[in-house]
Protein backbone atom coordinates (compact mmCIF):
# COMPACT_ATOMS: atom_id res chain seq x y z
CA UNK A 1 0.00 0.00 0.00
CA UNK A 2 1.41 3.19 -1.31
CA UNK A 3 1.47 6.39 0.73
CA UNK A 4 2.72 10.14 -0.78
CA UNK A 5 4.24 11.92 2.04
CA UNK A 6 4.89 15.94 1.20
CA UNK A 7 7.95 17.84 2.72
CA UNK A 8 7.72 21.30 5.00
CA UNK A 9 9.84 23.88 5.98
CA UNK A 10 13.58 22.98 5.48
CA UNK A 11 13.48 20.93 2.47
CA UNK A 12 13.61 23.89 0.04
CA UNK A 13 16.63 24.81 -1.63
CA UNK A 14 17.92 26.97 -4.62
CA UNK A 15 17.06 24.75 -8.22
CA UNK A 16 14.45 23.04 -6.64
CA UNK A 17 11.67 21.68 -9.08
CA UNK A 18 14.20 22.22 -12.06
CA UNK A 19 13.58 19.27 -14.04
CA UNK A 20 9.73 19.92 -13.37
CA UNK A 21 8.78 23.63 -14.15
CA UNK A 22 8.44 23.23 -17.99
CA UNK A 23 7.57 19.00 -18.31
CA UNK A 24 4.48 19.32 -16.03
CA UNK A 25 1.47 20.27 -18.22
CA UNK A 26 -0.93 20.79 -15.75
CA UNK A 27 1.36 23.83 -14.43
CA UNK A 28 2.12 25.40 -18.02
CA UNK A 29 -1.51 26.12 -17.89
CA UNK A 30 -1.87 27.88 -14.32
CA UNK A 31 2.07 29.38 -14.46
CA UNK A 32 0.53 32.87 -14.88
CA UNK A 33 -1.97 32.91 -12.14
CA UNK A 34 0.63 31.68 -10.13
CA UNK A 35 2.70 34.11 -10.65
CA UNK A 36 -0.05 36.66 -10.72
CA UNK A 37 -1.10 35.72 -7.81
CA UNK A 38 2.13 36.40 -5.33
CA UNK A 39 3.47 38.79 -7.39
CA UNK A 40 6.36 37.77 -8.48
CA UNK A 41 8.03 34.19 -10.84
CA UNK A 42 7.69 31.58 -8.24
CA UNK A 43 9.96 29.86 -10.81
CA UNK A 44 12.81 33.02 -10.95
CA UNK A 45 12.25 32.16 -7.03
CA UNK A 46 12.91 28.75 -6.88
CA UNK A 47 15.68 28.17 -9.74
CA UNK A 48 17.99 31.21 -9.13
CA UNK A 49 16.91 33.35 -5.79
CA UNK A 50 18.15 36.04 -6.76
CA UNK A 51 17.17 38.65 -3.61
CA UNK A 52 18.52 35.32 -1.41
CA UNK A 53 14.37 35.00 -0.27
CA UNK A 54 14.10 30.92 -0.58
CA UNK A 55 14.39 30.98 3.80
CA UNK A 56 12.45 33.55 4.32
CA UNK A 57 8.72 32.13 5.52
CA UNK A 58 6.66 34.26 3.68
CA UNK A 59 8.52 32.58 0.64
CA UNK A 60 9.26 29.79 1.66
CA UNK A 61 5.56 28.48 2.17
CA UNK A 62 4.22 29.03 -1.24
CA UNK A 63 7.47 27.87 -2.77
CA UNK A 64 7.43 24.67 -1.18
CA UNK A 65 4.06 24.32 -1.94
CA UNK A 66 4.13 24.79 -5.86
CA UNK A 67 7.12 22.80 -5.68
CA UNK A 68 5.69 20.27 -3.76
CA UNK A 69 2.78 20.20 -6.21
CA UNK A 70 4.71 19.82 -9.27
CA UNK A 71 6.42 16.12 -8.18
CA UNK A 72 2.31 15.34 -6.97
CA UNK A 73 1.14 15.89 -10.96
CA UNK A 74 3.85 14.17 -12.03
CA UNK A 75 3.42 11.23 -9.90
CA UNK A 76 -0.45 11.36 -10.94
CA UNK A 77 0.47 11.90 -14.55
CA UNK A 78 2.21 8.47 -13.94
CA UNK A 79 -0.69 7.03 -12.87
CA UNK A 80 0.43 6.20 -9.27
CA UNK A 81 -2.24 6.00 -6.51
CA UNK A 82 -1.44 6.31 -3.40
CA UNK A 83 -4.16 5.00 -0.55
CA UNK A 84 -2.73 7.97 1.91
CA UNK A 85 -1.83 11.38 1.88
CA UNK A 86 0.65 13.31 4.87
CA UNK A 87 2.06 16.01 4.73
CA UNK A 88 4.55 17.83 7.21
CA UNK A 89 3.10 20.90 8.52
CA UNK A 90 3.05 23.36 5.47
CA UNK A 91 3.12 19.65 3.61
CA UNK A 92 -0.16 18.61 4.62
CA UNK A 93 -1.34 21.68 2.28
CA UNK A 94 0.37 19.67 -0.47
CA UNK A 95 -1.84 16.32 1.08
CA UNK A 96 -4.78 18.35 0.66
CA UNK A 97 -4.69 19.90 -2.44
CA UNK A 98 -4.20 15.54 -3.98
CA UNK A 99 -7.14 14.46 -2.18
CA UNK A 100 -9.19 17.46 -3.82
CA UNK A 101 -9.76 19.48 -0.57
CA UNK A 102 -9.14 22.39 -2.50
CA UNK A 103 -7.51 23.49 -6.01
CA UNK A 104 -4.14 24.59 -6.65
CA UNK A 105 -4.76 28.45 -6.62
CA UNK A 106 -6.91 28.20 -3.76
CA UNK A 107 -4.07 25.52 -1.67
CA UNK A 108 -1.78 28.85 -2.61
CA UNK A 109 -4.00 31.72 -1.15
CA UNK A 110 -3.92 29.78 1.93
CA UNK A 111 -0.25 28.92 2.22
CA UNK A 112 0.20 32.66 1.30
CA UNK A 113 -1.12 34.43 3.85
CA UNK A 114 -0.03 31.58 6.11
CA UNK A 115 3.23 31.86 5.23
CA UNK A 116 2.53 35.76 6.00
CA UNK A 117 1.26 35.55 9.64
CA UNK A 118 4.28 33.12 10.69
CA UNK A 119 6.99 35.38 8.77
CA UNK A 120 5.44 38.11 10.89
CA UNK A 121 5.76 36.38 14.32
CA UNK A 122 9.34 37.39 16.30
CA UNK A 123 11.08 36.70 18.90
CA UNK A 124 11.10 32.99 19.61
CA UNK A 125 13.62 29.86 18.38
CA UNK A 126 13.81 26.19 17.81
CA UNK A 127 15.73 23.32 18.07
CA UNK A 128 16.04 20.18 17.29
CA UNK A 129 17.27 17.16 20.12
CA UNK A 130 18.67 14.68 18.36
CA UNK A 131 19.60 11.00 20.11
CA UNK A 132 17.10 11.67 23.28
CA UNK A 133 13.59 9.36 23.68
CA UNK A 134 10.56 12.12 23.60
CA UNK A 135 9.70 10.61 27.04
CA UNK A 136 13.26 11.77 28.83
CA UNK A 137 12.94 15.60 26.62
CA UNK A 138 9.25 15.69 29.14
CA UNK A 139 11.46 14.93 31.83
CA UNK A 140 14.20 16.98 31.12
CA UNK A 141 11.72 20.08 30.50
CA UNK A 142 9.99 19.54 34.20
CA UNK A 143 12.95 18.73 36.31
CA UNK A 144 15.27 21.88 34.86
CA UNK A 145 11.90 24.64 35.06
CA UNK A 146 12.12 24.41 31.00
CA UNK A 147 8.18 25.02 30.84
CA UNK A 148 8.25 27.42 28.82
CA UNK A 149 9.73 25.76 25.78
CA UNK A 150 6.92 23.60 24.16
CA UNK A 151 7.13 20.60 21.85
CA UNK A 152 7.21 21.36 17.87
CA UNK A 153 7.43 18.44 16.37
CA UNK A 154 7.34 14.43 17.13
CA UNK A 155 9.61 13.30 14.14
CA UNK A 156 10.88 9.89 14.91
CA UNK A 157 11.81 8.17 18.00
CA UNK A 158 14.74 9.65 18.23
CA UNK A 159 14.07 13.57 16.84
CA UNK A 160 12.06 15.89 18.45
CA UNK A 161 11.72 19.46 17.86
CA UNK A 162 11.09 21.94 20.18
CA UNK A 163 10.19 25.54 20.04
CA UNK A 164 10.08 28.20 22.81
CA UNK A 165 11.77 31.90 23.91
CA UNK A 166 15.43 32.66 22.64
CA UNK A 167 16.61 32.45 26.02
CA UNK A 168 15.24 29.17 26.69
CA UNK A 169 16.22 27.83 23.93
CA UNK A 170 19.53 28.52 24.62
CA UNK A 171 19.67 27.56 28.38
CA UNK A 172 18.07 24.42 27.09
CA UNK A 173 21.17 22.83 24.87
CA UNK A 174 23.37 22.00 27.72
CA UNK A 175 20.66 20.58 29.93
CA UNK A 176 19.44 18.22 26.88
CA UNK A 177 23.03 17.01 26.13
CA UNK A 178 23.89 16.17 29.84
CA UNK A 179 20.66 14.45 29.54
CA UNK A 180 22.27 11.95 27.16
CA UNK A 181 21.19 13.90 23.44
CA UNK A 182 23.46 13.13 20.64
CA UNK A 183 23.39 16.40 19.13
CA UNK A 184 21.20 19.92 19.76
CA UNK A 185 20.97 21.39 16.93
CA UNK A 186 19.26 25.29 16.72
CA UNK A 187 17.16 25.34 13.84
CA UNK A 188 17.15 28.97 11.38
CA UNK A 189 13.95 29.63 11.77
CA UNK A 190 12.15 33.44 12.46
CA UNK A 191 10.05 32.27 15.21
CA UNK A 192 8.54 29.88 17.74
CA UNK A 193 6.43 27.44 15.19
CA UNK A 194 3.91 25.00 16.10
CA UNK A 195 3.90 26.32 19.62
CA UNK A 196 1.50 28.67 22.01
CA UNK A 197 4.20 31.53 20.77
CA UNK A 198 2.52 31.53 17.67
CA UNK A 199 -1.31 31.56 19.00
CA UNK A 200 -2.01 35.01 17.33
CA UNK A 201 -1.22 34.08 13.75
CA UNK A 202 -3.27 31.18 14.59
CA UNK A 203 -5.89 33.11 15.37
CA UNK A 204 -5.66 35.51 12.44
CA UNK A 205 -5.22 32.64 10.09
CA UNK A 206 -8.71 31.66 11.48
CA UNK A 207 -10.67 34.74 10.38
CA UNK A 208 -8.75 34.64 6.71
CA UNK A 209 -10.39 31.03 6.94
CA UNK A 210 -13.87 31.50 7.47
CA UNK A 211 -14.41 32.75 3.92
CA UNK A 212 -13.26 29.32 2.39
CA UNK A 213 -15.37 26.06 2.30
CA UNK A 214 -13.59 22.52 1.84
CA UNK A 215 -14.96 19.84 -0.12
CA UNK A 216 -14.42 16.07 1.86
CA UNK A 217 -10.84 14.26 0.94
CA UNK A 218 -11.18 11.96 -1.69
CA UNK A 219 -8.59 9.91 -0.41
CA UNK A 220 -7.52 9.76 3.36
CA UNK A 221 -4.97 12.59 4.78
CA UNK A 222 -3.17 11.98 7.86
CA UNK A 223 -3.80 15.29 9.72
CA UNK A 224 -0.61 16.38 11.85
CA UNK A 225 -2.85 17.72 14.65
CA UNK A 226 -4.35 14.61 15.35
CA UNK A 227 -2.10 11.70 13.67
CA UNK A 228 -5.62 10.69 12.73
CA UNK A 229 -7.11 10.93 9.10
CA UNK A 230 -9.67 14.09 8.26
CA UNK A 231 -13.10 13.40 8.45
CA UNK A 232 -14.16 11.56 5.14
CA UNK A 233 -17.26 12.70 4.96
CA UNK A 234 -17.44 16.55 4.73
CA UNK A 235 -14.54 19.15 4.50
CA UNK A 236 -16.07 20.88 7.53
CA UNK A 237 -13.38 19.90 9.87
CA UNK A 238 -10.95 20.91 7.47
CA UNK A 239 -10.47 24.64 8.75
CA UNK A 240 -10.90 23.95 12.36
CA UNK A 241 -7.46 21.64 11.97
CA UNK A 242 -5.80 24.27 9.59
CA UNK A 243 -5.98 27.11 12.17
CA UNK A 244 -4.80 24.32 14.94
CA UNK A 245 -1.76 22.98 13.21
CA UNK A 246 -0.16 26.76 13.53
CA UNK A 247 0.28 26.70 17.17
CA UNK A 248 -0.27 22.41 18.25
CA UNK A 249 2.64 19.89 17.11
CA UNK A 250 3.17 17.70 14.60
CA UNK A 251 2.58 14.42 15.33
CA UNK A 252 4.33 12.89 12.57
CA UNK A 253 5.75 10.01 14.48
CA UNK A 254 2.36 9.20 15.44
CA UNK A 255 1.06 9.45 12.19
CA UNK A 256 3.30 7.52 10.58
CA UNK A 257 2.97 4.67 13.09
CA UNK A 258 -0.76 4.87 12.43
CA UNK A 259 -0.33 4.41 9.09
CA UNK A 260 2.01 1.57 9.50
CA UNK A 261 -0.55 0.05 11.45
CA UNK A 262 -3.36 0.36 8.56
CA UNK A 263 -0.57 -1.91 6.86
CA UNK A 264 1.32 0.98 4.47
CA UNK A 265 4.46 -0.46 3.44
CA UNK A 266 5.78 2.18 0.78
CA UNK A 267 6.08 5.59 1.57
CA UNK A 268 7.25 7.83 -1.24
CA UNK A 269 8.08 11.64 -0.68
CA UNK A 270 7.08 14.14 -3.25
CA UNK A 271 9.13 17.20 -2.92
CA UNK A 272 12.30 18.58 -2.66
CA UNK A 273 15.25 17.04 -0.53
CA UNK A 274 14.52 13.17 1.50
CA UNK A 275 14.29 14.78 5.00
CA UNK A 276 11.27 12.63 5.55
CA UNK A 277 12.50 9.61 3.75
CA UNK A 278 15.30 9.70 6.41
CA UNK A 279 12.64 10.05 9.27
CA UNK A 280 10.63 6.99 7.96
CA UNK A 281 13.30 4.81 7.97
CA UNK A 282 13.86 5.50 11.87
CA UNK A 283 10.10 5.08 12.81
CA UNK A 284 10.12 1.46 10.60
CA UNK A 285 13.27 0.26 12.09
CA UNK A 286 11.88 1.13 15.41
CA UNK A 287 8.14 -1.02 14.38
CA UNK A 288 10.28 -3.49 13.06
CA UNK A 289 11.97 -4.16 16.50
CA UNK B 1 -26.23 -2.96 15.74
CA UNK B 2 -23.82 -3.96 13.08
CA UNK B 3 -23.80 -7.93 12.11
CA UNK B 4 -20.56 -9.74 11.11
CA UNK B 5 -20.68 -12.75 8.05
CA UNK B 6 -23.41 -14.52 6.57
CA UNK B 7 -25.74 -11.23 6.82
CA UNK B 8 -24.27 -10.18 3.19
CA UNK B 9 -25.68 -10.50 -0.06
CA UNK B 10 -24.84 -9.27 -3.57
CA UNK B 11 -26.62 -5.69 -4.11
CA UNK B 12 -27.05 -5.09 -0.80
CA UNK B 13 -27.99 -1.04 0.12
CA UNK B 14 -28.04 -0.45 -3.77
CA UNK B 15 -31.29 1.33 -3.27
CA UNK B 16 -29.29 3.98 -1.07
CA UNK B 17 -26.23 3.51 -2.99
CA UNK B 18 -28.15 5.34 -6.15
CA UNK B 19 -30.46 7.54 -4.38
CA UNK B 20 -28.43 8.86 -1.09
CA UNK B 21 -25.66 11.13 -1.57
CA UNK B 22 -24.47 10.38 1.66
CA UNK B 23 -24.33 6.87 1.59
CA UNK B 24 -23.10 6.83 -1.70
CA UNK B 25 -20.11 9.21 -0.90
CA UNK B 26 -19.44 7.07 2.26
CA UNK B 27 -19.33 3.98 0.11
CA UNK B 28 -16.98 5.54 -2.41
CA UNK B 29 -14.36 7.10 0.13
CA UNK B 30 -14.00 3.55 1.27
CA UNK B 31 -14.51 1.74 -1.70
CA UNK B 32 -11.20 3.54 -2.57
CA UNK B 33 -9.42 3.06 0.03
CA UNK B 34 -10.49 -0.88 -0.14
CA UNK B 35 -9.39 -1.14 -4.04
CA UNK B 36 -5.95 0.02 -2.84
CA UNK B 37 -5.56 -2.58 -0.04
CA UNK B 38 -7.45 -5.64 -2.53
CA UNK B 39 -6.37 -4.47 -5.86
CA UNK B 40 -9.85 -4.32 -7.18
CA UNK B 41 -13.12 -2.53 -6.00
CA UNK B 42 -15.70 -3.63 -3.40
CA UNK B 43 -18.28 -1.85 -5.09
CA UNK B 44 -18.09 -2.73 -8.66
CA UNK B 45 -18.12 -6.58 -7.38
CA UNK B 46 -20.70 -5.85 -4.79
CA UNK B 47 -23.31 -4.59 -7.00
CA UNK B 48 -22.30 -5.81 -10.20
CA UNK B 49 -25.14 -5.97 -12.72
CA UNK B 50 -24.86 -9.62 -13.32
CA UNK B 51 -25.41 -10.74 -9.85
CA UNK B 52 -28.66 -11.20 -7.85
CA UNK B 53 -29.28 -11.28 -4.73
CA UNK B 54 -29.82 -15.33 -4.31
CA UNK B 55 -26.50 -15.63 -5.69
CA UNK B 56 -23.89 -17.02 -3.64
CA UNK B 57 -21.40 -14.39 -2.11
CA UNK B 58 -18.70 -16.12 -1.30
CA UNK B 59 -15.36 -14.56 -1.32
CA UNK B 60 -14.17 -13.75 2.18
CA UNK B 61 -11.67 -10.84 0.45
CA UNK B 62 -14.71 -9.04 -0.89
CA UNK B 63 -17.45 -9.98 1.72
CA UNK B 64 -15.44 -8.77 4.43
CA UNK B 65 -14.57 -5.33 3.54
CA UNK B 66 -18.26 -5.22 1.68
CA UNK B 67 -20.40 -5.80 5.00
CA UNK B 68 -18.10 -3.46 6.90
CA UNK B 69 -18.58 -0.76 4.00
CA UNK B 70 -22.22 -1.06 4.05
CA UNK B 71 -22.94 -0.76 7.34
CA UNK B 72 -20.74 1.99 8.22
CA UNK B 73 -21.97 4.07 5.81
CA UNK B 74 -25.61 3.36 6.87
CA UNK B 75 -24.80 3.61 10.29
CA UNK B 76 -23.19 7.64 9.07
CA UNK B 77 -26.54 7.79 6.43
CA UNK B 78 -28.49 7.99 9.50
CA UNK B 79 -26.33 9.85 12.03
CA UNK B 80 -26.21 12.58 8.92
CA UNK B 81 -29.98 12.14 9.62
CA UNK B 82 -30.21 12.75 12.97
CA UNK B 83 -30.33 9.41 14.18
CA UNK B 84 -27.55 9.46 16.83
CA UNK B 85 -26.52 6.48 18.78
CA UNK B 86 -25.27 6.37 22.13
CA UNK B 87 -24.76 3.28 22.34
CA UNK B 88 -22.92 0.62 19.56
CA UNK B 89 -23.15 -3.09 19.56
CA UNK B 90 -21.03 -5.51 17.26
CA UNK B 91 -21.26 -9.03 16.39
CA UNK B 92 -18.06 -10.56 15.25
CA UNK B 93 -17.11 -8.67 12.11
CA UNK B 94 -19.48 -6.46 12.98
CA UNK B 95 -17.40 -5.25 15.77
CA UNK B 96 -15.07 -3.45 13.76
CA UNK B 97 -17.20 -1.17 12.39
CA UNK B 98 -18.62 -0.70 16.05
CA UNK B 99 -15.43 0.30 17.46
CA UNK B 100 -14.98 2.85 15.09
CA UNK B 101 -18.27 4.40 15.70
CA UNK B 102 -17.25 4.38 18.74
CA UNK B 103 -13.98 6.00 18.21
CA UNK B 104 -11.78 3.63 19.56
CA UNK B 105 -9.78 3.38 15.60
CA UNK B 106 -10.60 5.18 12.92
CA UNK B 107 -12.89 4.07 9.94
CA UNK B 108 -9.97 3.90 7.79
CA UNK B 109 -7.61 1.93 10.24
CA UNK B 110 -10.48 -0.23 10.64
CA UNK B 111 -11.16 -0.69 6.92
CA UNK B 112 -7.64 -2.12 6.65
CA UNK B 113 -8.13 -4.76 9.75
CA UNK B 114 -11.22 -6.36 8.26
CA UNK B 115 -9.22 -6.72 4.82
CA UNK B 116 -6.35 -8.09 6.99
CA UNK B 117 -9.02 -10.30 8.48
CA UNK B 118 -10.00 -11.64 5.47
CA UNK B 119 -6.65 -12.26 4.27
CA UNK B 120 -5.35 -14.40 6.69
CA UNK B 121 -8.09 -16.36 6.88
CA UNK B 122 -7.62 -17.26 3.29
CA UNK B 123 -4.67 -18.07 3.46
CA UNK B 124 -4.32 -19.95 6.94
CA UNK B 125 -7.42 -21.48 7.70
CA UNK B 126 -8.98 -24.21 5.73
CA UNK B 127 -12.31 -23.44 4.52
CA UNK B 128 -15.16 -24.40 7.23
CA UNK B 129 -19.60 -24.32 7.41
CA UNK B 130 -21.81 -22.34 9.76
CA UNK B 131 -25.79 -23.63 10.61
CA UNK B 132 -28.03 -21.47 12.07
CA UNK B 133 -30.03 -23.98 14.26
CA UNK B 134 -34.09 -23.09 15.63
CA UNK B 135 -32.98 -25.56 18.82
CA UNK B 136 -31.97 -25.02 22.05
CA UNK B 137 -28.21 -25.61 22.76
CA UNK B 138 -28.73 -27.70 25.30
CA UNK B 139 -30.47 -30.06 22.78
CA UNK B 140 -27.74 -30.34 19.96
CA UNK B 141 -25.46 -32.09 23.07
CA UNK B 142 -24.76 -35.08 20.93
CA UNK B 143 -23.97 -33.28 18.08
CA UNK B 144 -20.83 -31.50 19.22
CA UNK B 145 -17.87 -34.10 18.97
CA UNK B 146 -14.79 -33.01 17.77
CA UNK B 147 -15.93 -31.49 14.57
CA UNK B 148 -18.68 -29.16 15.72
CA UNK B 149 -18.97 -26.28 17.98
CA UNK B 150 -21.78 -24.03 19.06
CA UNK B 151 -20.59 -20.53 17.59
CA UNK B 152 -23.20 -18.50 18.36
CA UNK B 153 -25.93 -18.26 21.33
CA UNK B 154 -28.32 -15.79 19.64
CA UNK B 155 -31.64 -15.65 21.62
CA UNK B 156 -33.63 -19.17 23.46
CA UNK B 157 -34.14 -21.55 20.55
CA UNK B 158 -31.73 -19.84 18.19
CA UNK B 159 -27.58 -21.06 17.77
CA UNK B 160 -25.50 -21.04 15.03
CA UNK B 161 -22.96 -24.48 14.56
CA UNK B 162 -19.50 -24.06 13.20
CA UNK B 163 -18.12 -27.24 11.97
CA UNK B 164 -15.92 -28.74 9.09
CA UNK B 165 -17.16 -28.59 5.51
CA UNK B 166 -16.56 -33.07 5.74
CA UNK B 167 -18.95 -33.14 8.69
CA UNK B 168 -22.04 -30.57 7.14
CA UNK B 169 -23.69 -33.14 5.30
CA UNK B 170 -24.00 -35.70 8.16
CA UNK B 171 -24.97 -32.60 10.62
CA UNK B 172 -27.48 -31.12 8.48
CA UNK B 173 -29.03 -34.23 7.77
CA UNK B 174 -29.48 -35.23 11.58
CA UNK B 175 -30.89 -31.97 11.79
CA UNK B 176 -33.39 -32.89 9.19
CA UNK B 177 -34.46 -36.02 10.58
CA UNK B 178 -34.94 -34.79 13.71
CA UNK B 179 -37.05 -32.13 12.19
CA UNK B 180 -35.01 -29.47 13.28
CA UNK B 181 -35.37 -25.75 10.99
CA UNK B 182 -32.09 -24.77 9.81
CA UNK B 183 -29.95 -22.89 7.22
CA UNK B 184 -26.60 -23.10 6.19
CA UNK B 185 -25.08 -19.77 6.57
CA UNK B 186 -23.12 -17.94 3.37
CA UNK B 187 -19.75 -18.18 4.93
CA UNK B 188 -16.76 -19.71 3.88
CA UNK B 189 -15.15 -19.91 7.27
CA UNK B 190 -16.23 -21.82 10.61
CA UNK B 191 -15.60 -18.50 12.23
CA UNK B 192 -15.91 -18.51 16.40
CA UNK B 193 -14.37 -21.89 16.32
CA UNK B 194 -10.70 -23.77 16.72
CA UNK B 195 -10.66 -24.06 12.56
CA UNK B 196 -9.80 -20.71 12.11
CA UNK B 197 -6.81 -20.74 15.30
CA UNK B 198 -4.37 -20.81 12.36
CA UNK B 199 -5.07 -17.06 11.53
CA UNK B 200 -4.69 -15.87 15.25
CA UNK B 201 -0.82 -15.02 15.00
CA UNK B 202 -0.77 -13.42 11.44
CA UNK B 203 -3.74 -11.45 12.33
CA UNK B 204 -2.30 -10.35 15.81
CA UNK B 205 0.89 -9.27 14.04
CA UNK B 206 -0.97 -6.40 12.62
CA UNK B 207 -3.62 -5.97 14.41
CA UNK B 208 -2.07 -5.77 17.90
CA UNK B 209 -0.12 -2.56 16.85
CA UNK B 210 -3.73 -1.04 16.46
CA UNK B 211 -3.59 1.92 19.37
CA UNK B 212 -7.15 1.19 20.75
CA UNK B 213 -8.34 5.26 22.37
CA UNK B 214 -11.43 5.26 24.62
CA UNK B 215 -14.71 4.33 23.28
CA UNK B 216 -16.69 8.31 23.41
CA UNK B 217 -19.88 5.55 24.37
CA UNK B 218 -20.51 2.06 25.78
CA UNK B 219 -19.40 -0.62 22.96
CA UNK B 220 -21.97 -3.96 23.50
CA UNK B 221 -18.98 -6.84 23.01
CA UNK B 222 -20.82 -9.93 22.02
CA UNK B 223 -17.69 -11.80 23.28
CA UNK B 224 -17.46 -10.87 26.49
CA UNK B 225 -21.37 -10.09 26.72
CA UNK B 226 -20.56 -6.64 28.24
CA UNK B 227 -20.74 -2.79 27.25
CA UNK B 228 -16.77 -1.65 26.92
CA UNK B 229 -15.77 1.73 27.19
CA UNK B 230 -11.53 0.72 26.55
CA UNK B 231 -11.14 -2.18 24.29
CA UNK B 232 -8.74 -4.99 25.75
CA UNK B 233 -6.14 -6.47 24.19
CA UNK B 234 -6.24 -8.82 21.31
CA UNK B 235 -10.49 -7.54 21.33
CA UNK B 236 -10.68 -8.13 17.61
CA UNK B 237 -9.68 -11.60 17.44
CA UNK B 238 -11.72 -12.25 20.30
CA UNK B 239 -14.80 -11.45 18.82
CA UNK B 240 -14.16 -13.53 15.91
CA UNK B 241 -13.18 -16.78 17.63
CA UNK B 242 -14.87 -16.81 20.53
CA UNK B 243 -18.59 -17.73 20.62
CA UNK B 244 -20.84 -15.07 19.81
CA UNK B 245 -23.14 -14.64 23.36
CA UNK B 246 -25.89 -12.18 21.84
CA UNK B 247 -28.62 -13.63 24.34
CA UNK B 248 -26.68 -12.33 27.48
CA UNK B 249 -25.60 -9.54 25.33
CA UNK B 250 -29.14 -8.61 25.27
CA UNK B 251 -29.97 -8.75 28.72
CA UNK B 252 -26.92 -7.00 30.30
CA UNK B 253 -28.33 -4.43 27.63
CA UNK B 254 -31.54 -4.82 29.05
CA UNK B 255 -30.75 -4.20 32.47
CA UNK B 256 -28.56 -0.63 31.17
CA UNK B 257 -31.46 0.67 30.14
CA UNK B 258 -34.43 1.45 27.45
CA UNK B 259 -33.16 1.58 23.84
CA UNK B 260 -34.21 2.06 20.32
CA UNK B 261 -32.05 -0.39 18.99
CA UNK B 262 -31.30 0.31 15.39
CA UNK B 263 -29.78 -3.12 13.15
CA UNK B 264 -27.66 -1.69 10.43
CA UNK B 265 -26.58 -5.16 9.38
CA UNK B 266 -27.51 -6.24 5.31
CA UNK B 267 -30.18 -8.62 6.52
CA UNK B 268 -32.11 -7.48 9.84
CA UNK B 269 -31.33 -10.52 11.15
CA UNK B 270 -30.36 -8.64 14.69
CA UNK B 271 -33.47 -6.73 14.91
CA UNK B 272 -34.99 -10.13 14.80
CA UNK B 273 -32.80 -11.49 17.13
CA UNK B 274 -33.64 -8.85 19.39
CA UNK B 275 -37.29 -8.89 19.30
CA UNK B 276 -36.94 -12.57 20.74
CA UNK B 277 -34.70 -11.30 23.00
CA UNK B 278 -36.99 -8.35 24.23
CA UNK B 279 -40.42 -10.79 24.09
CA UNK B 280 -40.10 -12.05 27.63
CA UNK B 281 -39.95 -8.48 29.23
CA UNK B 282 -40.34 -5.91 27.21
CA UNK B 283 -39.22 -2.58 29.09
CA UNK B 284 -40.11 0.26 26.70
CA UNK B 285 -36.75 -0.76 24.21
CA UNK B 286 -38.41 -0.79 20.69
CA UNK B 287 -36.08 -2.27 17.82
CA UNK B 288 -35.76 -1.13 13.86
CA UNK B 289 -34.24 -3.21 11.05
CA UNK B 290 -33.12 -0.74 8.00
CA UNK B 291 -31.70 -2.87 5.15
CA UNK B 292 -33.16 -6.44 4.08
CA UNK B 293 -33.21 -8.20 0.90
CA UNK B 294 -36.64 -8.30 0.80
CA UNK B 295 -36.52 -4.32 -0.12
CA UNK B 296 -37.98 -0.79 1.36
CA UNK B 297 -34.48 0.30 2.31
CA UNK B 298 -34.71 3.84 1.64
CA UNK B 299 -38.45 3.84 3.13
CA UNK B 300 -36.70 2.13 6.21
CA UNK B 301 -34.18 4.68 6.27
CA UNK B 302 -37.10 7.62 5.80
CA UNK B 303 -38.89 6.41 8.52
CA UNK B 304 -36.15 6.20 11.17
CA UNK B 305 -34.58 10.19 10.51
CA UNK B 306 -38.18 10.90 10.03
CA UNK B 307 -38.71 9.97 13.54
CA UNK B 308 -35.52 11.31 14.84
CA UNK B 309 -36.86 15.08 13.41
CA UNK B 310 -40.04 14.25 15.13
Amino acid sequence: MLVHVFPGQGSQSRGMGRELFDSVARYRSVEKDVDSLLGYSLRQLCLEDPENRLKQTQYTQPALYVVNALYHFRAAERGEQPAFLAGHSLGEYNALLAAGVFDLLTGLRLVKRRGELMARARGGAMAAVLGLREGRIGEVIRSHGLQDLDIANYNSPTQTVISGPMAAIDRAGPLFEQAGATTYLPLQTSAAFHSRYVAEASREFAEFLASFTFAAPRIPVIANVTGRPYHAGDGSMVASLLVKQICAPVLWQQSMQYLIACGAATFKELGPGNVLTRLQQQIQREAAA
Amino acid sequence: MFSGQGSHYYQMGRPLYEQHGVFRRHMQYLDELAAQLIGESVVAALYDERRRKSDVFARTLLTHPAIFMVETALARTLMAGGVIPVATLGVSLGSFAAASLAGCITVEEALAAVIHHARVLEACCRKGAMVAVLAEPDSLGDLLDGDTEIAAFNYDSHCVLATTCERLELIEAVLRRRNVTHQRLPVSFAFHSRWIEEAREPFQAVAGRLVLGNASMPVFCCAAAAPLRQLPRGYFWTVTREPIQFKKTMSCARGHGTYDYVDVGPSGTLAAFVRNCLAEADSGSRCYRTLSPYGGDLQSVAALTEAAAG
